[in-house]
């Protein structure tokens, strides 16, 4: 005979016998929120209850079996399962908004190195020590830099720096200290005997505690009257 | 006699870590993107607690009324149930819609 609680359990059972299958027809994607785990975890989750409520609509003919014993156990997985699930959504979720901030970070990288790259003033950056960790396409050209493969770090082509201080140096080591109102008056001189005269402005970089980090230097391209000499072409 | 009070001690076992589950489940999904999906799990989840209690003080006391309070709860948490995954379903298509 039909009774209240089996009709219940009827229902109970299509509810979660639909779910499963919606569940098992929504496609799971790595780096989503529905991934693969999820999607296990929650359709074990539904398999609980589509087992447990079955199992209740027939009770009569498993009542004593091992299938009708697990029944009771089997409740417990339920909210374990629901847990797990959702853990495994978060973390997704988490990995994705990472990923997504790492590429926004790229990006934003990649347009500032591409705008100062494209800035018509040569801008490089010395560190404490004197070597020249960042030069912008424009300072490369100028000042005829190129990469080092191996270090990775920028490398003259040999040539000398005269600050109007008179200080000479084999980079550009004394804009680090600061003598005097900038701008300063740097001659360059390559061992070829090409010379070329620039006017440097300097801007030290300083954390909070005033420890000095570096200087950023820029100045402009030459002009042709402060050229000469040696066969490069600036 | 021992055998009632096996049953018991396994529902209040039962009920126990549905409820120790619960929290763990509600404070998880303050973060997840998705509120209103995850909202029909967890009354889902509630309605699963509510059976469990009900199975509890099925033993006690109202045995008939407390059994058909039980399959009311389960039933819910059935139609609950698939609400979420309908939603879910739902949600999945749209977010592959905006990428």
């Amino acid at each position: 005979m039909t009774t209240a609680p089996t009709i219940l359990s009827l229902i109970g059972f299509v509810g979660f016998l639909a779910g499963l299958v919606v569940l098992v027809s929504i496609p799971a994607s790595s780096g989503r929120l529905y991934n693969r785990q999820t999607k296990t975890l929650i359709i074990a989750a539904y398999a609980v209850y589509v087992y447990v409520l079955g199992i209740d609509m027939v009770e009569t003919t498993f009542r004593g079996t091992l299938l009708g014993e697990l029944r009771s156990l089997a409740q417990i997985l339920f909210p374990i399962f629901l847990l797990m699930a959702l853990m495994s959504g978060h973390a997704a979720q988490q990995m994705l908004d990472l990923r997504r901030s790492q590429t926004a970070l790229r990006r934003s990288n990649e347009f500032m190195l591409d705008l100062v790259d494209s800035s018509p003033a040569g801008m490089l950056f010395l560190a404490p020590h004197g070597l020249i960790v960042f030069a912008n396409k424009t300072a490369r050209e100028i000042l005829d830099l190129s990469e080092n493969p191996d270090t990775g770090l920028l490398e003259t082509a040999g040539w000398v720096s005269t600050c109007s201080c008179g200080a000479r140096c084999e980079r550009l080591e004394c804009l680090l200290d600061p003598h005097g109102p900038g701008p300063y008056q740097m001659k360059i001189e390559w061992p070829t005997g090409w010379t070329i005269h620039l006017e440097v402005h300097t801007e030290p970089l300083a954390d909070e505690a005033g420890n000095v980090g570096g200087v950023v230097a820029t100045f402009e391209r030459p002009a042709p009257h402060m050229v000469a000499g040696g066969p490069e072409a600036v | 006699m021992a055998e009632a009070l096996a049953l018991e001690a396994f529902r209040i076992a039962r009920l126990l870590v549905a409820l120790t589950v619960l929290p763990f489940v509600v404070y998880i999904s303050r973060d997840v993107r998705v509120p209103k999906v995850i909202m029909w799990y967890i009354l889902s989840l509630v309605a699963v607690c509510a059976s469990y209690f009900f199975a509890v003080v099925e033993g006690f006391a109202a045995t008939e009324f407390m059994n058909l309070m039980q399959h009311v709860s389960l039933a819910s948490a059935g139609v609950l149930a698939f609400v979420g995954a309908f939603l879910t379903k739902r949600q999945v298509r749209e977010e592959g819609e905006v990428s």
